[in-house]
């Protein structure tokens, strides 16, 4: 790669070792990938939840970290600014309800530390995957380094941002320098669809979309699908249709002419090309997708877990819950980002939620906290979920049965206490 | 039959391995289909459910899901357990940063006809400097 004046002396060690380390890191990055510059980018999503996690990114590589290194990294970069806009994906636990979930303290300290050294840092502590909704909005043409399967995939698809997949580790090293390699989504050549994905069937919900997401997936890969006939979805079935595509695949984007910013019509899409597959997902398709993402889901369901929640997502749950109450022996968690709940708190949603005896959370999955987490686990027997990646990670972690289905129909379940 | 079969390849990350093969077709999600600290996959959701990574020079059509799969790979480093190489047929930048970071040689297939003709247990040369990897057929 080439670098500038700029850059060359941050490769020579002048801003410091961590500076050092990222540029030399993106570098090695960019070397791999072909890119032959740097660009400058305006946005950065991340990860920065504890600091033994971040402090992974960097030296000494090859063996596991030890305290000194880790107060060591700490130290170090809470002198360091980043250059731009950034914020956080999903936390490790909710920073008021952590006891709550079963955390220990040593875990909500670690965490705490955390905050406190992005905010030095400039970085918003988000802990959010819906960073596009309200924090971190990019516009069409913003070079950007996010990571997160789904919402790099949502810059590029719906707002005609630009960003590669990127990982925890390059992200951050690029919030820290301002700059990404120039490869792959940045390039105009590259934002053009792969694949056709002819949908011959209804999509009526966000479940719906995420079958056609999981389809599609499954079988581009790494492609850009471009979806027919798939009228428009609502921006919660836009955002989920991201999040699914990236269970089984690795999509960067995704084209529906008429509503992603860069597909005017379907020719327009494929510059010129054919596309290398066509796939039909009709009735009979969509009928398998949920046939697989439904594991044994029968009789009683011990928990009920719904994520990601937009403020409009609340608002429809408190209309679904109010006067309302889940069955007894079951557990009912809505989980949601800080600030949409704070927001959700203020208009009087987050009360009626809490009145029927769901368990409202912020900051992260809270599924994924029992992944690592010492804490006891609650009962996850069976799982009733409306996210096809949950039911994927779920069932995977936890060996549990699963319900994939509708919010309404996961609410229904909840009160019941059993599909 | 016995013999060297050769496969040419892009070079991502360079150096010079050897080691045995351990191969699917699948795509992999290092977060969540690997145990980085025991070196092993331990997900139903991969055929390679059981198997050690440690060593192996792994073969597999690409990456996806999870943008963790690039500290997943550091993990199974740090713990000693990383593979000598990943042989991929398309490239997923997560996979590219994983190894790029920890110096891990990355290769890209040209065609997918190593998948017929390459088993587990394979003594695969990855010569990423030369763009070639060679695999001695000749144990069976």
């Amino acid at each position: 790669m080439k670098l500038t004046e700029e850059q060359q002396r941050i490769l020579n060690g002048k801003e410091g070792r961590i500076m050092q380390e990222a540029i030399e890191n993106l570098v090695k990055y960019g070397n791999a990938m072909g890119a032959e510059e740097f660009i400058p980018i305006s946005s950065v999503h991340t990860a920065f939840s504890a600091m033994d996690v971040v402090a992974l990114c960097f030296s000494p590589r090859g063996r596991e970290l030890t305290k000194e290194d880790i107060d060591r990294f700490s130290k170090e970069i809470s002198e360091l600014r980043v250059k731009v806009r950034t914020t956080t994906s999903s936390g490790i636990i909710d920073r008021k309800k952590w006891r709550q979930m079963g955390a220990d303290e040593v875990t909500y300290n670690s965490v705490m530390q955390a905050v406190e050294i992005a905010r030095k840092c400039g970085i918003m502590a988000t802990y959010s995957n819906n960073p596009h909704l309200a924090d971190n909005i990019p516009l069409m043409g913003e070079h950007c380094a996010w990571a997160v399967s789904n919402t790099f995939s949502y810059i590029n698809s719906f707002l005609g941002a630009r960003s590669n997949r990127e990982s925890y580790e390059t992200s951050l090293y690029s919030a820290l320098l301002g700059i990404t390699p120039n490869f792959g989504m940045h390039l105009d050549e590259n934002r053009k669809g792969t694949d056709l994905v002819d949908v011959r069937c209804t999509l009526e919900n966000a479940c719906d979309w995420q079958a056609l997401g999981y389809f599609t997936g499954d079988r581009v890969g790494l492609g850009i699908p471009v979806f027919k006939n798939a009228g428009r979805p609502t921006i919660e079935e836009a955002y989920e249709l991201c999040a699914s595509i990236n269970s089984p695949g690795a999509v960067p984007m995704l084209l529906i002419p008429g509503v992603s910013p860069e597909a005017p019509t379907i020719e327009a899409v494929f510059k010129g090309n054919k596309p290398r597959n066509t796939y039909v997902f009709d009735e009979s398709a969509k009928r398998k997708i949920y046939q697989y993402l439904n594991y044994h889901p029968e009789g009683k369901v011990d928990l009920i877990d719904l994520h990601c929640m937009t403020l409009y997502g609340m608002k429809e749950m408190a209309r679904m819950l109010e006067g309302k109450h889940v069955a007894k022996g079951t557990r009912f968690w809505v989980t949601t980002s800080s600030s949409i709940r704070d927001t959700a708190e203020e208009l009087g949603y987050a009360q009626i939620i809490e009145d029927s005896g769901a368990e409202l959370f912020a900051d992260g999955s809270i599924a994924i906290f029992y992944i690592n987490a010492p804490a006891k686990k609650p009962k996850m027997d069976c799982v009733a979920t409306d996210s096809a990646k949950m039911a994927f990670i779920i069932r995977r972690s936890f060996h549990s049965n699963i319900f994939f289905g509708t919010r309404e129909r996961c609410v229904e379940i909840a009160i019941k206490g059993g599909v | 039959m016995a013999g060297i079969k050769r496969f040419k390849v892009r070079t991502l990350v360079p150096g010079k391995v050897t080691g045995p093969a351990l191969i699917t077709r699948e795509r992999i999600m290092f977060l969540g289909f690997a145990d980085p600290k025991k070196g092993i996959f331990h997900s139903p959701q991969t055929e390679l459910q059981g198997k050690s990574f440690k060593g192996v020079v792994l073969i597999y059509t690409s990456g996806k899901a999870s943008s963790g799969g690039a500290r997943a790979i550091d993990l199974a480093v740090r713990a000693g357990n990383a593979p000598v190489a990943i042989v991929n047929l398309e490239i997923d930048p997560i996979t590219v940063a994983g190894c790029a970071l920890d110096d891990i040689p990355l290769v890209q297939l040209k065609d997918s006809s190593i998948f017929d003709q390459v088993k587990n247990g394979d003594i695969i040369m990855v010569d990423a400097d030369k763009g070639e990897i060679m695999c001695d057929v000749t144990s069976y």
